[in-house]
């Protein structure tokens, strides 16, 4: 008869030799809440709040809520709450959490609290029914809040991570060795970093860029053509004026790195929402996106449709099917075609698509006929919009760490 | 006493955390607007009606809610003894806790301008909106305007008031693009680096590897070995290499590990090697975890290692263990220790001709192996008095004894 011995996610951990291992890890899954309007959503009241949307992580659905007053009657609304909540049936479920208010002047001093990387002695949370929520009473000082650079233009902006754990037993094995990540970015943006040995020069606006041909070629359609035909192989400097130097450099670390570089902007509704039209194509990533359409660059292109559709909200899918038609975005269009068609009242009625549809005629047509595929789909359940007029969640009992709470949605 | 027995079977998992792309979605809290102009003719008959009593004009809709402004023409409340006239808005539907936004103005009738305004819209609110409880419930100020002053001013023309009245009821949407995510597909790097390796395209190096020849890039050689970097463009290196030649490796060997530099992962096996057999995958990834180990290919050492722990067998660990202490793979060579030291294998290993290898090339091993026999002994002597679970949270990294926890 053999024992069993049941263990934590330590790999490296020494196993008896009757052992069996369970392997422990977090599926994990992020999500952004974007909350316009604080200085009316104030004021509601003491354990009232705002939901964010649904989002699917480890097979459970969450949702994140935002009381601007405060959950406990205790602080008197002196507090702003944030709790992620367990949106969908499930018993106890155990997480690992992160919250992370935006520190929107770019100075990058988020207020983040989070449960990963760092030990917990008490192991992961459990949530143990539909309902439960873990997160911080007291997340933050409601004054100090209204004059920090957390809240711009009435906005702020919540990130969520949730790492939802699973467990799969493997039995029985002795040891397995960790394989790390791909280095082949990393190898690359070293190469590019340094640029030994390169044998091509750029010239872009009068700024220079050293490249190599080699991985030019290999990643480039436009490129290989150029620099492995016959007529321009020997070619040690190339000329090009129709790009900007940041742009180019962001070409370049997508060939080498093959990400986006960190200078993009970040793509929310809100961002979307602000800029007007001509702004939005002088931003960086959308000039991006205009070359990876020219230099075939289709997954630098498929890259910036990705990070673009963050973007897209009622007030913004206009702007962003604008950009999406000029410049080839295929799957980003689909996506505000669709988007449209489940919004199309609250669409049309924006500032934003008055002044898109006298400019781009043939989008009405292909919008109508988006209309006529959801039509046919309008009974099926569930949809992109969720309405709370202020919900709200019986408290069903104080706590005063703040943490797991005992709470069942209505 | 019963005997233990463990299966020498293993297979891997891994503990990476796997992620999912990031959704986002807005709360956007707004007023809906709605205007409603209340004209009282016949001021002077109405006032007089007593404290309390008030006009009320029609009801208008505005964010789903009925609403009303009231008049009072002899004021609201009983202290303020009639001297003043008080202006509400209430809330003439059905409804709990609505939270609106409200403005009342009394117009200028003489053209002035100078209308007597009332608002919460344009201004800093510092504890938010009006909330109204229930049908009935009202906002406005009991003392709207001092009644004398308001009799002799420009706002009673013709015995007639003016009142505007704008609501602003409070609106909450949550929108998000539900499954509007565009998928972004997994790199290609390793493929189109891959593909070049195929076509040949530019090449600049030949290697000359057991009787066969291999085209290459030096850049990407350089690039993902730093051995091959400074083999090419180091200081003691010859940047006009064209042809090199590859020692004590066999050709296929060489072959997986080119692949690799450009892809960033091994071939198919079973297409290189002709056979599927455990065997000749373990002797072919022995060898390439030699080669590289000898070209600093660290990641291709991993998969390496990876590949010998799942395969670790009787007839093979022995010369597994050996590669495992020659080219410093620790995790490779606790994992075969482990496996040697157990009872059942111990004596089954040292009967094979790889074990005599081991004895010969690396004889410190047989100290380390010696010290995990004992430590396994010791172990199951404890493990094998307890009849239930025991959870290894009392157990260190060197194995010593595990505490059984009583449920």
């Amino acid at each position: 008869m053999s024992e069993s011995v049941i263990q934590g996610s330590n790999p490296d951990r020494v196993l008896s030799p009757t052992s069996s291992k369970s392997v422990t890890q977090t599926v994990n899954g992020s999500h952004q809440f974007v909350i316009q309007g604080y200085s009316l959503a104030k004021g509601m009241g003491i354990g009232k709040h705002i939901a964010s949307d649904n989002f699917s992580v480890g097979g459970y659905q969450w949702g994140i809520f935002f009381y601007p007053d405060g959950k406990n009657p205790e602080d008197n609304s002196s507090y702003v709450s944030v709790f992620i909540a367990l949106a969908s049936e499930g018993t106890e479920v155990r997480a690992l959490f992160e919250l992370a208010l935006v520190d929107q002047s770019g100075k990058g001093k988020h207020k983040v609290h989070s449960h990963f990387e760092r030990s917990l002695d008490g192991g992961p949370y459990t949530l143990k029914y539909r309902g439960s929520m873990w997160g911080y009473k007291r997340f933050f000082r409601r004054s100090i809040l209204e004059t920090s650079d957390y809240l711009k233009d009435d906005c702020l902006i919540i990130n969520c991570t949730v790492g939802v754990v699973v467990s799969e037993i493997l039995c029985p094995q002795l040891h397995s060795v960790h394989v790390p990540d791909s280095e082949l970015g990393s190898h690359f943006g070293v190469l590019l970093d340094s640029m030994e040995g390169s044998d091509i020069t750029f010239n872009i606006a009068g700024e220079k860029f050293l490249a190599h041909k080699l991985v030019l070629a290999a990643r480039s359609p436009f490129f290989k053509s150029k620099f492995f035909s016959e007529f321009e192989a020997n070619n040690t400097e190339v000329t090009i004026n129709d790009l900007e130097p940041k742009v180019f450099k962001a070409l370049l670390q997508f060939m080498y790195k093959d990400s986006l570089p960190e200078d993009v902007e970040p793509a929310t509704a809100h961002t979307f929402e602000r800029l007007k039209l001509s702004e939005i194509y002088e931003t960086l990533i959308v000039k991006v996106l205009a070359a990876a359409d020219k230099y075939d660059l289709i997954r630098l292109r498929l890259l910036c449709e990705s990070h673009i559709c963050k973007g897209v909200s009622v007030k913004s899918v206009a702007k962003i099917l604008a950009l999406a038609d000029r410049y080839n975005a295929k799957e980003l269009k689909g996506v505000c075609l669709k988007f449209t068609a489940e919004n199309l009242a609250a669409v049309l009625e924006t500032d934003a698509y008055q002044q898109m549809k006298d400019e781009c005629v043939t989008l009405q047509s292909e919008l109508l006929k988006a209309v006529a595929g959801h039509e046919e789909g309008s009974n099926s359940t569930g949809g992109a919009k969720s309405q709370s007029v202020w919900a709200q969640l019986s408290d069903g009992g104080g706590d005063t760490t703040s943490r797991h709470v005992r709470q069942r949605t209505t | 006493m019963g005997t233990t027995r463990v299966c020498s079977e293993v297979s891997s998992g891994s503990s990476k955390s796997l992620s999912q792309s990031l959704t986002v979605s807005t709360s956007t809290t707004e007023t809906v607007n709605g205007f409603h102009e209340f004209k009282i003719c016949g001021y002077s008959l109405a006032k007089g009606v007593g404290v309390g009593k008030y006009v009320a004009s029609d009801t208008f809709m505005v964010g789903g809610y009925s609403w009303a402004i009231y008049f009072y023409p002899d004021g609201k409340s009983p202290e303020d003894n009639s001297s003043y006239v008080s202006l509400f808005i209430a809330l003439a539907s059905e409804g709990a806790d609505v939270r609106a936004l409200f403005e009342l103005t009394l117009v200028d009738q003489s053209g002035n301008g100078k209308h007597k305004v009332h608002s919460h819209f344009g201004r800093a609110l510092d504890s938010g909106p009006y909330t109204l409880k229930y049908r009935g419930s009202m906002w406005g100020y009991k003392r709207f305007f001092r009644r004398s002053s308001l009799e002799s001013s420009d706002y009673l023309k013709e015995n007639s008031l003016l009142v505007r009245c704008r609501v602003g009821v409070v609106k909450s949407v949550t929108e998000g693009p539900r499954y509007y995510n565009i998928p972004v597909p997994v790199s290609n790097l390793g493929q189109q680096l891959g593909n070049l390796l195929e076509s040949g395209k530019g090449c600049d190096v030949v290697f000359q590897v057991d009787g066969e020849t291999f085209n290459a890039h030096k850049l990407v050689l350089a690039t993902r070995s730093p051995v091959f970097n400074a083999q090419l463009f180091g200081p003691l290196g010859d940047r006009n290499t064209k042809c090199i030649t590859i020692e004590d490796m066999e050709a296929p060997i060489f072959k997986v590990l080119l692949h690799f530099i450009y892809w960033d992962e091994l071939p198919d096996m079973q297409e290189l090697i002709g056979t599927d057999s455990t065997l000749a995958s373990t002797l072919v990834a022995q060898h390439l975890l030699a080669a590289a180990d000898r070209y600093a290919l660290e990641r291709l050492k991993a998969i390496c290692e990876s590949k010998l722990c799942e395969g670790v067998a009787i007839n093979t660990v022995a010369t597994t263990l050996a590669l495992a202490e020659q080219h410093h793979c620790l995790q490779l060579k606790a994992v075969c220790l482990k496996f040697v030291a157990l009872p059942e294998n111990l004596k089954a290993v040292m009967q094979t001709d790889g074990f005599d290898y081991l004895k010969e090339s690396c004889p410190s091993l047989l100290t380390e192996l010696l010290q995990y026999v004992a430590r396994l002994s010791e172990h199951s002597v404890i493990v094998s008095g307890h009849r239930k679970e025991i959870f290894a949270d009392g157990c260190d990294a060197s194995g010593r004894r595990v505490k059984p926890r009583l449920h």
